[in-house]
């Protein structure tokens, strides 16, 4: 058996005590809290970006989850876990999502910070974003204007293209559809995916279990905020009513709704907001 | 190549033959503009109608009709009225103040248009006395009398999330005993402007390229509605608060109310006027200034040709398709006092080029737009006229479609208006607020909240195209603006964009070529 010295020893307690607060070898730190969003211009050809101050720290806010950005004259929930070393708008990356508080107004939730060039803009060009065909058709017609400006009235994005058709053998699915505090309106990405199923279940038949929930989000500062009373039932209401849109029959598929909202537990908790979908292949 | 040269071929035929039969059926047209119900007249493939800025020219692609029994041009209620009487082929197929103002003088009061019901500013006034139409020939504005409280939307009954008051009443209309809120019939009357019927192919379009929002409605993330008589998906593009979801539906809600009809129109009916709403393309076709805006030398966005060869309900937000298409071929780079002086027609190109590049490039905070800024876009969005509410390629209207108050209803914003009546909302405890007015909202015009009882839907109404401008002051829903210039001002205000002056000129000058 290796025998360490006192300094050395001290010198391991050191490096491994550094490494285990400084976030870089435990996962990352959870946060959870309701604070005023702070617009900042990054530039005339871009649009704003939102971050928020707490605790003396600034973070980046960003939505991955659709369409859900920060709103000047309402305060955020801000959920997620804060990636250091990542930077969004000019601050620290809290890695999560966000939900705009819209029960009431919040005047004081006004500041804009001008643009001070400290924060790169990204190429806002909507082609970079397109499947490369389409990508190369648009930069085609677009060396084509100089001599035949009617190029210009051609049509550059496109519809997706359709689902592929599923083949046997056909395997249960599952979905999950998550939802900002007290709202019940679905991401445009989740959406996209509930589309997918939805075409799935076509070929593959079956039946659709559906489970609505509703949370509740402990904050860093001890509070607890629980959704409003029946929104897991709204949002059981309203996805039965999308999905009857969407052509699939109420004997079809079956919804459950959980009243209480899940018990908050500091970590993740918006993931707790949600409606679970299976689809259970015909046999 | 080949294919190029049949495109350019195709369209050098079609503007010979379409300027061959202006010459052939449409020599009169512009002398006898108005179109009165029941004219023996033969509506042309193509036709234009001067108006101040020059000339509003429409394709009628599937060729000329005769009008004299068509249901869309012939009287067919008790009030003398047809479709064309607010939808006139000069006027951009809507309906201008100073053709109105003009038709007053022509029948001293007596056309159909000033019928009591809708054409006054309450029935229960007395008729034929300018004052008690004010609203339509100083602002262009029709009647509408909106259930209250509203009725089944999409078979769906409406329990309003909010209670309404009626605070002023200058009309008379919303107290009055036989027509006003209280009534055995209870309304709420607004007044609107009547939206163009044109281009109607692209507004029933459903949006492509913006998955999933081709089908689903932005504001709530559920599928967009299902016409009623097609039960086919619709968008909402229509009308001002989204009730007609069809042009069959918009005919049939007209015909009961603006015409007065008693029975509802035949299938076959609404099926002549729905196929000509939808082979009926317009735009500007001769600016004054400009000259001729269908030549191989100007943008090819301009004219109404261009509305028949354009994709329909695309995104024009783009490096490629800049709403409008390409101006760059009007640009013009020398010295700006050495143009004015030099070639005026020129010095205008120029602006319009400008006033292109300043609509869709130019950005500016958009904020606290109700229905708009917190559909998840954020407040404020950052956004250019043409990358934000205008998007739509070729037609300027907002492709994935959204109901939105832009202030042009509600207080604060609106441009104050004593001849408008003034309601105070009053929204439950219980949902969701106007986003940035709170659950008290005054307004002149509730606009979408008539249909869906929504507080959050105070004032929202639907954004519109761009298309015959010129043809048709005053704009916005309530025709607040007179001009092209007060809306732009109004947009400046609004939005505190802080426009040079010349922008602005710029801006007006592109709009009135469209």
């Amino acid at each position: 058996m290796r025998v360490y010295s006192p300094s050395t020893t001290l010198r391991i307690a050191i490096i491994i005590w550094t490494c285990l607060t400084s976030g870089k070898i435990l996962a990352n730190e959870h946060t959870a809290f309701v604070t005023c969003p702070i617009a900042r211009d990054i530039g005339p050809q871009s649009d704003v970006c939102f971050i928020a101050e707490y605790n003396g720290k600034t973070y980046g806010l960003f939505d991955p989850n659709g369409y859900n950005r920060p709103m000047l004259k309402h305060k955020v929930m801000v959920e997620g876990e804060v990636i250091d070393g990542e930077m969004i708008c000019g601050a620290t990356r809290i890695k999560g999502v966000l939900s705009v508080m819209r029960e009431e107004i919040s005047p004081e939730c006004n500041q804009i910070l001008p643009d001070d060039g400290s924060v790169q803009t990204k190429n806002n060009n909507l082609f970079l974003r397109m499947p490369e065909e389409h990508r190369q058709r648009a930069f085609k017609l677009m060396a084509q204007v100089a001599d035949n400006p009617e190029a210009s009235l051609q049509e550059a994005i496109y519809d997706p293209a359709p689902f592929p058709p599923v083949k046997p053998p056909y395997v249960r699915q599952k979905l999950n559809l998550h939802y900002p505090f007290n709202s019940k309106r679905s991401s445009g990405p989740e959406l996209r995916k509930l589309l997918y199923l939805i075409h799935y279940a076509k070929f593959s038949g079956g039946h659709f279990v559906v489970k609505s929930y509703q949370g509740a989000t402990r904050l860093d500062n001890g509070e607890v905020m629980e959704e409003k009373s029946g929104m897991a039932e709204e949002r059981a209401d309203m996805f039965a009513e999308l999905l009857t849109e969407l052509g699939i029959s109420k004997k079809d598929y079956s919804i459950e709704v959980q009243p209480e909202s899940v018990a908050a537990t500091g970590v993740g908790d918006w993931k707790n907001r949600r409606i679970s979908v299976e689809l259970n292949p015909a046999e | 190549m080949y294919n190029k040269y049949l495109e350019r071929l195709t369209k050098t035929c079609t503007v010979m033959l379409a300027c061959f039969s202006v010459f052939l059926v449409d020599a009169a047209e512009q002398s006898s503009s108005w179109w009165s119900p029941g004219d023996d007249r033969v509506f042309p493939r193509f036709s234009e109608y001067q108006n101040a800025s020059g000339r509003f020219g429409i394709i009628n692609t599937a060729g000329p009709i005769d009008t004299s029994k068509h249901p869309f041009f012939a009287a067919k209620g008790p009030n003398g009225r047809a479709c064309v009487t607010c939808h006139q082929p000069s006027d951009a197929m809507s309906l201008s103040v100073s053709t109105i103002q003009q038709r007053w003088r022509d029948t001293k009061g007596t056309d159909p248009l000033f019928a009591a019901i809708d054409g006054s500013n309450c029935p229960s006034l007395p008729q034929g006395k300018p004052e008690s139409h004010s609203l339509l020939l100083e602002k262009g504005l029709i009647r509408i009398a909106m259930p209250w409280p509203p009725r089944p939307f999409n078979g769906k009954p409406v329990e309003p999330e909010f209670s309404i008051e009626v605070v002023r009443d200058p009309t008379g209309c919303n107290l009055d005993p036989e027509w006003g809120i209280d009534s055995p019939s209870s309304a709420i009357s607004v007044f609107r402007r009547p939206r163009p019927v044109i281009n109607i192919a692209h507004l029933m379009e459903l949006p492509h390229g913006v998955p999933p929002f081709n089908n689903f409605f932005f504001n709530d993330a559920m599928p967009l509605p299902k016409g009623p008589d097609t039960g086919l998906t619709v968008p909402q593009q229509l009308m001002a608060d989204g009730r007609g979801l069809t042009p069959k539906f918009q005919a049939t809600d007209a015909a009961l109310t603006h015409l007065q009809l008693f029975d509802a129109l035949s299938d076959d009916d609404l099926e002549e006027i729905e196929a000509f709403e939808r082979q009926i393309y317009g735009a500007q076709s001769f600016d004054n200034l400009a000259g001729d805006l269908t030549s191989p030398q100007s943008p090819p966005g301009l004219g109404p040709q261009a509305l028949v060869i354009s994709p329909k309900a695309r995104l024009g937000n783009n490096p490629l398709n800049k709403i409008f298409g390409e101006f760059s071929m009007w640009a013009s780079t020398a010295d700006e006092s050495q143009e004015v002086q030099q070639d005026k027609v020129k010095a205008f190109k120029a602006s319009v080029a400008r006033g292109s590049e300043i609509f869709r490039e130019v950005r500016f905070y958009i904020s606290d737009v109700g229905m708009y800024n917190d559909k998840g876009l954020g407040n404020p969005f950052k956004r250019s006229c043409g990358s934000g509410c205008h998007n739509t390629l070729s037609m300027g209207m907002d492709l994935s479609p959204g109901f939105m108050d832009l202030g042009l209803n509600n207080f604060p914003w609106q441009n104050r208006r004593n001849d408008l009546p003034l309601f105070k909302i009053t929204c439950r405890d219980d949902v969701l607020p106007q986003s940035f007015l709170g659950r008290e909202i005054y307004t002149h015009d509730p606009g979408r909240a008539l249909i869906t009882g929504k507080c959050t839907d105070v004032g929202a109404t639907m954004t519109q195209q761009l298309r015959g401008l010129a043809a048709r002051a005053p704009y916005f829903a309530g025709g607040a603006a007179a001009n092209l210039r007060e809306l732009v001002d109004f947009y400046d205000r609004r939005f505190n964009i802080g426009y040079t002056e010349q922008e602005k000129a710029d801006l007006v000058n592109f709009m009135r070529t469209l």
